[in-house]
Order: structure tokens, then C-alpha cells, then sequence
């Protein structure tokens, strides 16, 4: 049931962020426009600028929405995260790095290779982990340190930023934003998107005998190893193609499983495609409200989403704390 | 017919035996009882003899094939393992958790084929839970939850059952109808060996009691045979009078 719901809402998101904007336009004209027979100019913000970047924070919302789902379900814990396993911050490391060396003036096809060739890099480095070992704390541990190590060569590079221009690109990338991306930024990300999200719909099955605890999920006829490597390549897949459409999002990979799971009786491989609609949802309509704050500087989505999601994964936290002692 | 045989397991955890040369077999029409201290290898010979632990000797054979090679879903479908009883990562429907004793057909919870359907509906009717279908399992006893988890291990419809201490924690009713579980299983061909902490629950049910100490098995038999006040000396160090097959514990020694 909530499936075809959020659906609907989708499609209604989708199409209101294409006639909201510093012009609104008429229904009837976004409607023609979208058909391909309105105004010029109509078709050109539309095609152009609305319908791209409402994509673009779908799609981004999409897939890190399914990613945390996914994680939540390999890890048994609602507090995991695409960041959680270090490969958000090594997507975008890469892609600062990219930044840094002035790569990325060359063309605009090098700042999101690096992302996704970062985003590979630790998913591997992930999945060389998770073979070698059992225990699913030590992969989230490992994840914790590429995280921080990450995040640390991070700061060195803003420290040792040459000159303000490249700073301001650098903060301004790492914030998280789909503001002007084109369809051909899009396109670029999509086949890793649609690959990492394949990987995951495909190996769903397994998170729910998850369920049980590795031990018995073992016992019923799962594959703990090959499950652990599915998900985390997907999921890493995934959100090294999402970080380099749109940088860093945070938190909606936690937050719309979370919102989900009751209406699926929490059960981890029917809340991926649920999770995925609404984060997506969520970020089209968190777009929506960045473009219509009136702020002198555009507000960036991913703080957005941080503003909103930080005091929810405490919330989320400390309902888990109670209940489990 | 089904049967698993351990033939001289040996374990090893950094430089000790943890497990020294086990043999048993589980038969159909057979309950067997593993019994020992704690610490002694009860959980590592289970887990060994499941084929999800590796053996540093010896062997265990399925059907006539080493248990660790064989693919988990086809292993799944000829024995079910009920490890100790961990909380479960969510609360999850209690329909939903016996689906997954059909997991290695490929079934998944919402996603059943006709004779998983029937084999779910059958197994919780014969654990008594068919009236908590649609519960969360976050909201039932432990002796509910125990017996979600005996529906879930026997709605695989596998031959054999291996059981860590499925009584741990119940009260000696809930106790008592898990082990009649067990002995239905068994009364109708199935074939199993359940970890037991309480020895005079073993004697009355079982028909086989393996007696481990320090990772061996010392002794094994029918109830009959083996329990005796010098057996609860050797492997639990308990001062124990016996009268047939009742049991009572006076004092550790």
C-alpha cells in the first residue's frame, strides 16, 4: 500500500518543483512545456533547469535512501548510514581532491569520476574487510576509521587551501547541493545509481533473515559472506554516485527507512524500495523549500537536510537507547 | 534417510582444545540430549557440527557429505539449527519470523509459494503461536518467543533439528512444552539433538544423553544407562542422588 502512495507523491513533488521558481509558472504552461509544445523560454527553465534539478534530488535522495535501508538491514541497526562505512567521505575526499589540484577545470566529467572512483576505492577496501572477517562491528569500526581518515585528509586540504576561489568551491561542493545540474550531470551518475540500486533490490532477501542474527540467519540457508559484500558494494556504488551528482547529503539515508519500517512490519527487504521513494520525495521537497527561502546566498540542501536530520538521528537514538538498554 | 554424523570432531581457539574428538549421530525417530557444564563445547561442537564453524579435525557428514562444503540453502532445507536465543534486529511479525524457516526455498517474509504458506500455517499451529500470527514479536513473553522460534526451525519441514538450549530462561511449564515440541518431532520421524542445561528435563525426554566434560564426550546412552550419581559427580562436580530417571542436585562439590 505505501509503495503506490509515494509513488503518487512523487510524481506530484516532481511536477510541482517544475512550476515553482523565481518565476512561477501557469500550470497550463509548465504542463505544455513539459509535453514539448510551450513557450522557448518556458521549455528551456523547464528542461533545463526545474526538471533536471528536481531529478537530480530525487535521485540523489533515492539512492541514498535505499542505501541506508539496506545497511540498516546488514548491520541490524537503524543507525547506519551510507556515511557510517566512510564512503561518503572518501567520495568526497576524491572529489576534493580533484578540486585542489584544479583537475576538475579540465573537464566537467573529472569531478564526478573522482567521486565515484573514491566511493569504489573504499566500497573495496570494504569489501576485502568484510571477507576477512565476522563480527559486523569491526566492519562498521573500519568504516568509522576510513571515515575519520578521510575526513581528516579533508581538512588538511581545506587548511592548506592555495587561494580563496578553491576554498569556496571546495565548501560550497562539500555542503551538498543540486542547484544547476544538468541532465548531462545526471546522466553521468545514473548508470552507477541504477547499478548500486540493482545489487541492492536483488540482494534484498537476505536482510530479512538478518533478522534473526547472523548466527541463525546462517542456519536458514543465507550466505553471510556474499551477503555482506553484495550490500556493502551496492550500497557503496550507489552512494559514491549520489555524492558525485550532488555531494554530501547526510541523514535521509537514516531517517526515511526509519519513517518507513512500520508500514512494511519492519521488515528490511520491504522497506528498500519504500525508503528509496520517500527520501527521494524528501529531497524534492526539502529542494522546493531551499528555492523558496528568501536568503541572500542560496541555503544549500545538505545543510538543510543536517538541520533537520541531526536532531532526528539523536531522537532515533535515544528511542533505540530506551528501548534496548 | 536422513542422518548427520561427527566422527572425531576437534576444535581448536588459540592454542586450546576446545572440542576433543567427538562422535555422535543424530538418527530419525531419535532425541538426543547434549549435556555438560558450561564451558564445556557444547555450543562449539553445535556449531561445528551445523557446519558453521570449521573443525580442525575430523568431520561432519550430512547425508553422507561434509556438512561445512554443502551450499547453506541446501543444507538448510535437511537440517535446522536453533542457535541460543539472541533479540531479534526488529520487531518484526511473528508470521514474518517462522516465514524465514523457509528461506532456503526461497521464500521470503510476504513472498511465500503455497506449500511455504502451509508449512508456516502448519508449524505455528503445532507450536501453539497460530494466535499471535500477526503480533510483533517485541510485545511477546519469553516462553511466546521460544516457540516462534520452534515454529520458525520446524516449518523448514528439515529432517534433523539442532537446538542450543531452546528451554534457556523459561519457566519449567513453557520448559515442558518445549520439549513436548521436540518429542512430536521426533514421535513423527524427525530427528534431534537439542543442548539441555537441565539434566532431569534430558532424562525424562531424551532417548540418547551425550555427557560432556572439557570438550569430550565422556560417555553416551540411553537415560537409563548413564545417569547416574557418579556421572553428575564426574561432569558437573554436583553431589546428586538418582532414583531411576529422577534427579536431585544436594550440593557442589
Amino acid at each position: 500500500m505505501i509503495t503506490p502512495c509515494l509513488i503518487v507523491m512523487c510524481f506530484i513533488a516532481l511536477f510541482v518543483a517544475c512550476f515553482i521558481g523565481s518565476t512561477t509558472l501557469p500550470v497550463e504552461r509548465v504542463v505544455a512545456a513539459l509535453l514539448g509544445h510551450g513557450e522557448a523560454g518556458d521549455e528551456l527553465v523547464i528542461w533545463s533547469i526545474r526538471l533536471p534539478r528536481a531529478l537530480a534530488a530525487f535521485t540523489v535522495g533515492a539512492t541514498l535512501g535505499i542505501s541506508g535501508a539496506a545497511l540498516q538491514g546488514l548491520l541490524r541497526n537503524p543507525l547506519a548510514e551510507p556515511g557510517v562505512l566512510g564512503v561518503s567521505a572518501t567520495a568526497s575526499l576524491t572529489a576534493t581532491v580533484s578540486l585542489y589540484y584544479g583537475l576538475a577545470t579540465l573537464s566537467p566529467w573529472v569531478l564526478p569520476i573522482a567521486a565515484i572512483g573514491g566511493a569504489l576505492l573504499a566500497t573495496a577496501l570494504l569489501a576485502f574487510a568484510a571477507v576477512r572477517t565476522d563480527s559486523v562491528v569491526t566492519l562498521i569500526l573500519i568504516g568509522v576509521g576510513i571515515s575519520s581518515f578521510a575526513a581528516a585528509l579533508m581538512s588538511l586540504l581545506i587548511n592548506l587551501a592555495p587561494n580563496p576561489f578553491s576554498l569556496a568551491d571546495m565548501i560550497n561542493w562539500m555542503l551538498g547541493s543540486v542547484a544547476n545540474r544538468s541532465f548531462d550531470d545526471l546522466l553521468l551518475s545514473l548508470p552507477f545509481m541504477v547499478l548500486g540500486v540493482l545489487i541492492l533490490y536483488g540482494s534484498r532477501r537476505g536482510l530479512s533473515a538478518l533478522t534473526l542474527g547472523e548466527e541463525a540467519a546462517a542456519g536458514i540457508g543465507l550466505n553471510l559472506k556474499r551477503q555482506r559484500i553484495l550490500t556493502v558494494v551496492g550500497a557503496g556504488i550507489a552512494t559514491g554516485a549520489s555524492v558525485a551528482l550532488a555531494g554530501a547529503i547526510g541523514f535521509v539515508g537514516i531517517i526515511a527507512p526509519h519513517l518507513v519500517r512500520p508500514f512494511v512490519a519492519h521488515d528490511p527487504a520491504r522497506s528498500l524500495v519504500p525508503s528509496a521513494l520517500l527520501a527521494g520525495l524528501l529531497l524534492v521537497v526539502a529542494d522546493i523549500g531551499v528555492r523558496l527561502t528568501p536568503t541572500n546566498n542560496e541555503l544549500k540542501l545538505g545543510v538543510i537536510a543536517a538541520l533537520i536530520g541531526a536532531p532526528a538521528f539523536v531522537w532515533i537514538a535515544m528511542r533505540r537507547g530506551r528501548s534496548n538498554g | 534417510m536422513a542422518e548427520l554424523i561427527v566422527d572425531n570432531a576437534t576444535i581448536q581457539h588459540a592454542q586450546q582444545r576446545v572440542v576433543e574428538r567427538a562422535s555422535f549421530s543424530i538418527q530419525p525417530g531419535e532425541l538426543v540430549a547434549l549435556l555438560g557444564a558450561n564451558g564445556a563445547g557444547k555450543s562449539s561442537l553445535v556449531r561445528a557440527s551445523v557446519g558453521l564453524q570449521a573443525m580442525d579435525a575430523g568431520s561432519a557428514m550430512l547425508n553422507g557429505k561434509p556438512i561445512h562444503r554443502m551450499d547453506a540453502a541446501t543444507r538448510a532445507k535437511q537440517l535446522a539449527y536453533l542457535p541460543q536465543v539472541r533479540p531479534l534486529a526488529w520487531p518484526s511479525r511473528v508470521k514474518d519470523v517462522v516465514s524465514l524457516g523457509r528461506y532456503g526455498y526461497g521464500a521470503a517474509p510476504g513472498a511465500l509459494s503455497d506449500p511455504d504458506a502451509q508449512a508456516v500455517d502448519k508449524a505455528m499451529a503445532d507450536c501453539g503461536v497460530l494466535s499471535l500470527a500477526e503480533r510483533a514479536t517485541d510485545t511477546l513473553s519469553g516462553g511466546e518467543l521460544a516457540r516462534v522460534h520452534c515454529a520458525r526451525a520446524f516449518a523448514s519441514n528439515a529432517p534433523l533439528i539442532v537446538a542450543d538450549e531452546p528451554t534457556a530462561a523459561l519457566d519449567p511449564r513453557h520448559q515442558l512444552m518445549i520439549m513436548a515440541l521436540f518429542k512430536n518431532y521426533v514421535a513423527n520421524g524427525g530427528g534431534a539433538l537439542v543442548v539441555l542445561h537441565d539434566v532431569a528435563l534430558a532424562a525424562q525426554h531424551a532417548s540418547q544423553l551425550l555427557w560432556m566434560k572439557n570438550g569430550e564426550i565422556v560417555c553416551q546412552g540411553s537415560p537409563s544407562e548413564t545417569l547416574t550419581a557418579e556421572r553428575l559427580a564426574e561432569v558437573y562436580e554436583v553431589q546428586a542422588r538418582v532414583h531411576g530417571l529422577q534427579v536431585e542436585m544436594l550440593e557442589a562439590l
